[in-house]
C-alpha cells in the first residue's frame, strides 16, 4: 500500500501547483495592467491600424496622429482654416501653383533634432514611393510629377522616375518649395492632413539598421518613435489603450493644458456609453441609435452638421435603371423625413443633393423636385407632407413616362443592397416600402457582410446599393471628383463627358467664385442624371463632458487635443447660462478649479497666480 | 505514458498541418481582401500594396512562404528549397555590393541592402505567424503575446468562479437531495445553462455598476475589473459543473465503499471530502479541458461587453477584416489550446482514477 500513498501526495501537490499557478497568473496580470487615470480619457472606438502617417487612412487613426505629429499647417478647431504649424508662414504665387513654406526655427523632434525642410522632402518622398504603398498617396498628386512618381513602377517595385521630377524641394534648411500641377485651393488644408505629416528620417533609418527584417514595426514602437506634435505616445497596448503624455519639446508646449490623455479602443457603442455615464471616459464619438432620443435633451449631446452624405448608388448599367426618368422617380418617391425622424433621429437633414449641408461658400445643388422646391437644397422648405405628396405624384408621372407602372410594362424586382447593420436595414425597409406603395416596385433587401458588400459594389453586382461618403477636406471637390467617368469610387457605371470636363476645368480655375460655379454646374449634372439617390446629410454623434474646453464642433468632426483643457466652475457656469432652455444639465466630473484654461494660461504668462495643479516639469 | 505522448504529438502535428492548410485556402477563397475599404484604391496603389504583402504571387507560393521557412523572396523557384541563412542575411554587405544607399549622421555610418521592406513571412514552422494586415504596427506574435495573458487571466477568474460555485452547489445539491435546497440550486443551475452569458453580464452591470455602483462598468487594469466579467463568463460553466458534480456525487454516495465508511462511523463531512469527492468530481475533471478551451476562446462577447483587450475579439474581427495572418494565427492558437488541454485532461484522468490507463485509450 506504500505506492498509492506516495502517488496521492503527488496528485495533491500537482493540483495545488496548478491552483497556485492560476492565482499567480491572475495576480501578475493585475499587477502588469495597473494604470492611473489620465487627465482626459476618450474612446477612439477601435484599435488603430498604424501610427505611420504615410500609410494611414482612417478617422480613429487621425485622432491619434493629430496629437503626436504636426504638419506644415494646423487647422483652426472651429473654422478649420489653416493656421501656422511647423511652418510659421508661407507664400503662394499669384497663379496659385507655387507654395513656399518657411519653417519655424524652434520646432524640434522629440529626439532633440530640429524639424527641417529636408524632413518634409524625405517624408513626402517616402509617402509617394510606391514601395511604401500609401493608400492616401493621391492626396499629394496635386504636386508636379507626383502621380507619375507613385504610379510608374519598375519591375523591382521602385519608381521609374527620379524624385527630381517631383515639385518638392528644400531651398534651404528652413524653406520648402512645393510646385503644384494645378492650383489647389484646399492645399493648405491638405498640409494639415495626417498623411502629409513629416516623419523622422533618423528614426526610420536607425531602425532599418538595427532590425533589417522587422524595422517596419520597430520604428513605430513607443520607445523608438520620434514625433513632433503636442503629445508623445508613452504606452500602447493592442486593443486596449494608447497613453499620450505632453511633449515638453513641442514648440507651443506652454499652450498645451493636459499632461496625459488616454485613447481607448472599445468597439461596443454601448460599453463606450456605459463608461461615459460612469465618468470613466470624457468623450465618446458614437452612440447606439436607439438611445438617441434619450440623449438629445442632455447638454452633453449636441449633434452638429458633419461633412458626410448618406445616399444610394444606382447601377446605371442595368437596362431598367439606365433611364434617368426611372432614377429620378426613385429619388422623388423616398420619404426622407421618415428616415431622419424615425430611424436615425439625431437631427440629420433630409438631403436632395450630394455635397452635404453646411459648406460655406458653396450652394449644394438639389435634384429637380415637384413645383417650387427646385434649386436651393436647404431642406427646411421642402420636407413637408404636401411637398412629399407632390414629389411622389411627379415620381409616378416620370415612371409612367418611362413606360412602367399600372397598365404598362411591369418593373423588374429591385435588389436593395446594404452592409449588415440594423440602421441600414431599417432605412432600406422604409425605402422599399415607399417604392412599393408609390411606384408599385417590388424591392427585396439583400444584406452582405462588409467586405463582400464592398466587393459586390465595386464589381457592379447590385441594383441599388447603400453608400456613404465623408469629406476628407472642406471642399466640394472631395465629393464631386468621385463621379468622374471610370473613377475608382464611382461604382455606378455612370459617366458624363460634360461632367468630367467641368471637374477638370475646376482644377485649373484660380478664381474662387468661377471655380465654385464650375463645381455647382457639375453637381447640377449629377443631380439631373441621378446615378445616386441622396438621402440625408450627416450630423456628429459626440457625447462630451461639458467641462471639457477647447472642443468646438466642426464640419469635419476633427478634434485637436492640443487645445483641450478643463473648465473651472466659473467658466462652466457661464457656458451653462447660455444653454437653450430645453437642455438638461448633467454631471461634469473633472477638476473643479480647471486645468489651464486659456484665462489661466494668460495669467500664468503674465506671471501672476500660476495654478498649482498638473504643472509640467 | 511516453508512447502515449509521442503518439499524441504525431497526431498533433498532422492535425495542425491540416488546420493550417485548410484554413489558409478557405480564408483566401472568401470574397473581399484585407485592403478593400469604403474608399477604393487607385489601381496602381492597390498593386503596390499587393506587392508589399506578396498578394500578387500565385496562391501555392504564398502558402509555402507562409508555412516557411523557405526564402521565396528572390524571384523564381530557385530559392524554393534554400533554407534561409540568418547569419548571412544579417551580415552587413560590403559597401561596393550594396544596392542601397549609405547614410551618415554624427559618427555613424549605415549601409543598406536594396531590400526595402521586411521579409513578410518567416513561416509558421519557425514560429513566426507573420505581420498582421490590419494592425500594421504589430506582428501576429505581438498581438497574441499581448492579448493571450489577458484572456488567460480573465479565463482563470472565470474558471475559479465556475469551480467554486459549481462544486459547492453540486455537493450541496447531492447532500440535501430532494429538499428545497436541492430544488433551488438545480433551478439556478438550469437558469445558468439556459441564459447566455451576455444576458447575465447585462444584469450584473445594471446591478453592480449602476444601481449599486460598487464595481466598474468596463475596462481592464485593476482587480475589480475582473470580477463581473469573470463571473458572467464562468456562470454557465458553473451551472454545468454543478449538475455534473451532483450526478457524480449521487452515484458515488450510493456505492459500497461509502456504506463501509459510514458503517465505520466516520463523520459525514470526512466521508464526503475523503471518499466521495474524489470519485464524484471525475466527470468534472474530464469536462475541465473543453471548459477551459471554451472559456479562453468563448470570451468574445464578454470581452466586447466589458471592453477587455483579450484574444476573443480577434477570432471574429480578424475574419471580418480579412486579416489573413491574424486570422490564421488565432486559428492555430485555438487548435493548440484545445489539443493541449485535452491531452492534459487525459493525463489528469489517470491520476485521479487508477482504473484508467493511458495505453488503453
Amino acid at each position: 500500500m506504500a505506492r498509492p500513498v506516495r502517488r496521492l501526495w503527488w496528485r495533491q501537490g500537482l493540483s495545488l501547483a496548478l491552483l497556485g499557478g492560476l492565482l499567480f497568473l491572475v495576480l501578475r496580470a493585475i499587477g502588469a495592467a495597473r494604470i492611473e487615470r489620465a487627465d482626459v480619457v476618450f474612446n477612439n472606438s477601435t484599435e488603430i491600424s498604424t501610427l505611420d502617417p504615410a500609410t494611414v487612412t482612417g478617422v480613429p487613426e487621425g485622432r491619434i496622429l493629430r496629437a503626436i505629429f504636426e504638419g506644415l499647417t494646423i487647422k483652426d478647431p472651429l473654422t478649420l482654416e489653416a493656421r501656422p504649424g511647423m511652418a510659421e508662414r508661407w507664400e503662394v504665387s499669384a497663379d496659385g501653383l507655387v507654395y513656399t513654406f518657411h519653417l519655424r526655427p524652434d520646432a524640434l523632434w522629440t529626439n532633440g533634432d530640429p524639424v527641417t525642410a529636408h524632413d518634409f522632402v524625405y517624408s513626402w518622398k517616402r509617402f509617394l514611393d510606391p514601395r511604401t504603398a500609401a493608400e492616401y498617396a493621391y492626396q499629394l498628386w496635386y504636386v508636379v510629377g507626383a502621380e507619375a512618381f507613385s504610379t510608374q513602377v519598375g519591375p523591382d517595385g521602385a519608381p521609374l522616375n527620379g524624385f527630381d521630377t517631383v515639385g518638392i524641394r528644400a531651398l534651404d534648411t528652413l524653406t520648402l518649395e512645393v510646385r503644384l500641377a494645378a492650383p489647389t485651393p484646399f492645399f493648405l488644408q491638405l498640409t494639415a492632413f495626417y498623411p502629409l505629416y513629416p516623419v523622422n528620417r533618423r528614426n526610420i533609418e536607425e531602425a532599418q539598421a538595427a532590425f533589417p527584417d522587422t524595422w517596419q514595426y520597430e520604428w513605430l514602437r513607443p520607445e523608438r518613435l520620434v514625433t513632433n506634435g503636442p503629445f508623445v505616445i508613452k504606452e500602447r497596448r493592442v486593443n486596449d489603450r494608447i497613453r499620450l503624455v505632453k511633449n515638453t519639446r513641442y514648440w507651443a508646449a506652454d499652450e498645451v493644458a493636459l499632461n496625459t490623455i488616454d485613447a481607448l479602443a472599445i468597439e461596443s457603442y454601448l460599453t463606450g456609453l456605459n463608461l461615459y455615464l460612469s465618468g470613466e471616459v470624457d468623450w465618446i464619438n458614437l452612440v447606439p441609435a436607439s438611445l438617441v432620443p434619450r440623449l438629445l435633451p442632455r447638454e452633453d449631446f449636441d449633434p452638429t452638421p458633419y461633412f458626410g452624405s448618406y445616399f444610394y448608388r444606382v447601377n446605371t448599367t442595368k437596362p431598367h435603371l439606365a433611364d434617368k426618368r426611372v432614377r429620378r422617380a426613385l429619388a422623388l418617391a423616398i420619404d426622407r423625413r421618415a428616415i431622419t425622424e424615425k430611424i436615425v433621429k439625431s437631427g440629420q437633414r433630409p438631403w436632395y443633393s450630394f455635397v452635404p449641408y453646411g459648406m460655406e461658400g458653396y450652394t449644394a445643388q438639389s435634384f429637380a423636385r415637384a413645383s417650387s422646391a427646385q434649386g436651393n437644397a436647404d431642406g427646411d422648405a421642402g420636407d413637408g407632407p404636401a411637398q412629399l405628396a407632390a414629389d411622389q405624384a411627379e415620381a409616378v408621372r416620370l415612371f409612367a413616362e418611362a413606360g412602367y407602372g399600372p397598365g404598362a410594362r411591369p418593373f423588374p424586382t429591385i435588389e436593395l443592397h446594404y452592409n449588415t447593420s440594423e440602421t441600414h436595414r431599417d432605412i432600406a425597409e422604409v425605402v422599399a416600402d415607399t417604392w412599393k406603395r408609390v411606384l408599385g416596385i417590388d424591392a427585396k433587401l439583400l444584406n452582405q457582410e462588409w467586405k463582400v458588400y464592398l466587393d459586390t459594389q465595386s464589381n457592379l453586382g447590385y441594383d441599388v446599393s447603400r453608400s456613404a461618403w465623408i469629406g476628407d477636406y472642406l471642399d466640394p471637390n472631395t465629393f464631386l471628383d468621385m463621379f468622374v467617368t471610370g473613377g475608382e469610387n464611382n461604382k455606378t457605371g455612370w459617366g458624363n463627358a460634360e461632367y468630367d470636363a467641368l471637374i477638370r476645368r475646376s482644377r485649373f480655375e484660380v478664381d474662387p467664385s468661377a471655380r465654385r460655379e464650375l463645381l455647382e454646374a457639375a453637381e447640377r449634372i449629377l443631380m439631373d442624371e441621378l446615378p445616386i439617390l441622396p438621402i440625408y446629410s450627416y450630423v456628429t454623434q459626440n457625447v462630451v463632458n461639458p467641462r471639457l474646453g477647447g472642443f468646438p464642433g466642426n464640419l469635419l468632426d476633427e478634434q485637436f487635443p492640443r487645445f483641450w483643457y478643463w473648465m473651472d466652475d466659473e467658466e462652466l457656469a457661464a457656458r451653462r447660462a447660455a444653454l437653450p432652455a430645453d437642455q438638461t444639465v448633467v454631471d461634469a466630473p473633472g477638476p473643479r478649479e480647471g486645468l489651464y484654461s486659456p484665462a489661466q494660461m494668460r495669467r500664468r504668462a503674465a506671471g501672476s497666480g500660476a495654478p498649482t495643479n498638473g504643472a509640467p516639469e | 505514458m511516453i508512447p502515449f505522448l509521442l503518439r499524441r504529438l504525431l497526431w498533433f502535428a498532422i492535425t495542425l498541418l491540416g488546420v493550417v492548410t485548410i484554413s489558409f485556402f478557405l480564408m483566401r477563397a472568401v470574397r473581399g481582401g484585407p485592403f478593400d475599404g469604403e474608399r477604393r484604391l487607385h489601381p496602381a496603389i492597390e498593386a503596390n500594396l499587393a506587392a508589399r504583402y506578396n498578394l500578387d504571387w500565385p496562391l501555392w507560393r504564398q502558402y509555402l512562404q507562409y508555412l516557411g521557412p523557405f526564402n521565396l523572396r528572390a524571384d523564381g523557384i530557385g530559392g524554393l528549397l534554400v533554407v534561409e541563412d540568418e547569419a548571412a542575411r544579417l551580415a552587413k554587405p560590403a559597401p561596393e555590393q550594396a544596392q542601397g544607399s549609405t547614410v551618415r549622421f554624427g559618427s555613424n555610418v549605415w549601409t543598406f541592402t536594396g531590400d526595402i521592406g521586411p521579409r513578410p513571412f518567416g513561416g509558421v514552422l519557425t514560429g513566426d505567424l507573420g505581420p498582421s494586415f490590419k494592425y500594421r504596427d504589430f506582428t501576429v506574435n505581438d498581438i497574441i503575446g499581448q492579448s493571450l495573458p489577458i484572456s488567460v487571466a480573465l479565463g482563470s477568474v472565470a474558471l475559479l468562479w465556475a469551480l467554486v460555485l459549481g462544486l459547492t452547489a453540486g455537493i450541496g445539491s447531492a447532500l440535501w437531495r430532494g429538499t428545497r435546497v436541492d430544488l433551488g440550486l438545480r433551478l439556478v443551475a438550469t437558469l445558468g445553462i439556459a441564459l447566455p452569458n451576455f444576458v447575465i453580464a447585462a444584469f450584473l452591470i445594471l446591478l453592480f455598476a449602476f444601481l449599486v455602483p460598487v464595481l466598474p462598468v468596463a475596462g481592464w487594469g485593476r482587480a475589480e475589473h475582473m470580477i463581473l466579467p469573470g463571473f458572467a463568463l464562468g456562470a454557465p460553466f458553473a451551472a454545468y459543473i454543478a449538475r455534473l458534480t451532483r450526478t457524480g456525487m449521487l452515484e458515488v454516495l450510493s456505492q459500497d465503499h461509502i456504506r463501509t465508511a459510514r458503517a465505520k462511523g466516520l463523520p459525514e463531512w470526512l466521508i464526503l471530502l475523503r471518499h466521495a469527492l474524489k470519485g464524484g468530481v471525475l466527470p468534472v475533471v474530464s469536462y475541465l479541458g473543453p471548459a477551459t478551451a471554451g472559456i479562453l476562446t468563448g470570451s468574445l462577447v464578454i470581452e466586447r461587453l466589458f471592453g477587455i483587450p483579450g484574444t476573443g475579439s480577434h477570432f471574429v474581427n480578424s475574419a471580418l477584416n480579412r486579416d489573413y495572418t491574424l486570422s490564421m494565427g488565432v486559428t492555430i492558437l485555438y487548435t493548440v489550446l484545445v489539443y493541449t488541454l485535452n491531452t492534459l485532461v487525459d493525463l489528469a484522468y489517470t491520476l485521479l482514477d487508477p482504473r484508467i490507463r493511458l495505453e488503453e485509450s
